[in-house]
């Protein structure tokens, strides 16, 4: 069974900064969850509107399909990892 | 098949013995053990999660051909999720992506991409790895 990632590591170093940052997903990923919903819920009408006006070129059905789309790339997040560096930067992230 | 294996399925046909007794006899002769044999043969290689691309630069390579060390592992269900998402973005755009992917010397349309062609590279990568060894990097594609 597939999972939201439940943490993020960033990691980055310059120059004049090295700095590393883990994010609770898993706390913050159902705060933003309701905030989402809530903004969805404040833009509902202007985006039922905007349906109504461009369902004749057909961009109402990117965007109904692009909800679940969205939600399958963050359910395919975990074990995504990206780590570049040079002699003087140095950027990392993963997803667990 | 041994003799003795042949012997008892011939004493069965003739009705000399019962199947339970036939069975019994069977697996005294080894019959048993060559199934336990199949059975614990190795199990089919699992597929590969994640795709690998790591490219390292070389040491002895010139200061402007230098770039960075690049470490990437991307899950295959997000590579099957993108795919998904490619077939959603608009004519317009993908018109765009097309122009731009041309300008840097990849000529290929993405709206012809198809889940077929992915788990194609996965079989493909499952068996091999790409290495590129350049004067001045190496790139290592694999499957893992």
């Amino acid at each position: 069974m597939k999972w939201p990632p439940y943490s993020m590591q960033l990691k980055m170093r310059s120059p004049r900064h090295v700095w590393s940052i883990w994010l609770p997903l898993f706390i913050i990923g159902p705060i933003a969850l309701i905030l989402l919903l809530a903004l969805f819920l404040m833009v509902l009408p202007f985006l039922l509107l905007s349906l109504l006006f461009t369902w004749r070129w057909n961009w109402s059905r990117y965007i109904w399909l692009g909800v679940p789309a969205f939600f399958s790339i963050l359910y395919s997040l975990p074990g995504l990892k990206v780590d570049v560096d040079n002699e003087e930067q140095h950027v990392s992230i993963a997803f667990y | 098949m041994s003799e003795d294996q042949k012997k008892i399925l011939q004493m069965l046909t003739e009705g000399k013995v019962s199947v339970d007794e036939a069975q019994r006899l069977l697996s005294l002769t080894g019959a048993d053990r060559d199934t336990w044999d199949n059975s614990n043969s190795p199990p089919p290689k699992s597929l590969p999660r994640y795709l690998r691309v790591i490219v390292e630069p070389k040491l002895g390579a010139a200061p402007e051909h230098r770039h960075g060390r690049v470490n990437v592992r991307v899950p295959f269900g997000l590579i099957r999720a993108g795919m998904k998402l490619a077939t959603l973005i608009p004519p317009e755009a993908a018109d765009k992506v097309n122009d731009a992917m041309k300008e840097k010397g990849m000529s290929f349309d993405m709206r012809h991409l198809k889940t077929e062609d992915l788990e194609e590279l996965i079989s493909a990568l499952h068996d091999s790895e790409i290495n590129v060894d350049t004067d001045d990097e190496t790139v290592k594609v694999y499957a893992e």
